[in-house]
């Protein structure tokens, strides 16, 4: 039982990780996109405003992330069961 | 006057027509020098949604404040600065079997004319007859388009003398409409592309 939950814990922590991080269903960005909104003319934002579209360097996990837990640990839990038949099979 | 010289006058006449009647129309050029100018786009597909924004903006508008449905221009994309947050989507997507940025460097809506034209305040609403030119690949096209046309306020915005117009946007296109894979990958790459424009043209005076 201990093997088995310890098996698990590739998927947990990635896919904790992947929800703190905004739970993106996309792929791995690795740059961020910021948009505020500027006036046209300075300072008389009354006469209407323009999107400022600012790119920055940073990483953000996707769907990759959770996917990369699931695969080790289905590998882990394979490893642990073929482990286990070999055992058994040595057995008398 | 005989019948030649009369025909002459007439086509004197029609080649002068477009110039008279532009003679009051002021051109903006799109080209902006503070780099705000920026189109965003938006595919919000079944398994993926993409967003980007691109700020290679060009081009040139005629329009005469008195005379708006004589609004007549161009605006132009630089293709390659089309940005996603994922270097790998952006260079599929500039790529030879999407975008192909390298064959077709450039997006562009050409306007004929506006219609429909209603006055609110400092803006204009319309609708905006033109055509629009993905990967070579042409298409008429109307789209519901706000023009704000700001006299004298160009100094204040680029520290030049002249007059500002902005013009708004929302509106989608299909992408199988350009021939970009169509009716492939629509799980995640959906058809329809929302665009949202929001550009400031300049026209300096002297």
């Amino acid at each position: 039982m201990k093997k088995f939950l310890l098996s698990l814990t590739p998927l947990i922590v990635t896919f904790g990780y992947w929800i703190a991080d905004g739970a993106r269903v996309s792929p791995w960005a690795t740059r961020v996109e910021s948009r505020e909104e500027i006036p046209v003319v300075d300072g008389m934002p009354e006469l209407g405003t323009q999107t400022k579209v600012t790119w920055t360097d940073e990483f953000v996990c996707g769907i990759e992330t959770p996917l990369a837990g699931l695969c080790l640990t289905l590998v882990i839990l394979t490893v642990q069961l073929c482990q286990k038949r070999g055992l058994k099979n040595l057995s008398p | 006057m005989n019948g030649n010289d009369s025909m002459k006058g007439i086509t004197i006449f029609c080649a002068f027509l477009p110039l008279m009647l532009l003679a009051d129309s002021k051109s903006f050029d799109f080209k902006d020098p503070k780099g705000v100018n920026t189109v965003i786009f938006q595919l919000d597909a079944l398994l993926e949604s993409i967003n980007g924004s691109a700020g290679g903006i060009s081009g040139k508008v005629l329009f005469d404040p008195d005379a708006p449905e004589n609004t007549t221009g161009s605006i132009i994309l630089d293709a390659s600065s089309l940005r996603v947050d994922n270097p790998v989507l952006q260079e599929h997507m500039h790529g030879k079997e999407w975008l192909d940025v390298a064959k077709f460097p450039q997006i562009e809506f050409s306007l004929a004319q506006l219609e429909k034209i209603s006055r609110d305040n400092r803006s204009i609403r319309a609708e905006a007859a033109g055509k629009m030119t993905i990967r070579n690949v042409t298409m008429k096209m109307t789209v519901p388009i706000e023009l704000t046309y700001l006299p004298d306020l160009l100094e204040k915005r680029n520290k030049v003398p002249g007059d500002l117009l902005v013009v708004r946007s929302r509106f989608k296109v299909k992408r199988d409409d350009f021939g970009i894979k169509p009716g492939e990958y629509l799980d995640k790459v959906a058809n329809e592309i929302e665009i949202s424009i929001n550009l400031a043209g300049a026209f300096p005076k002297g």
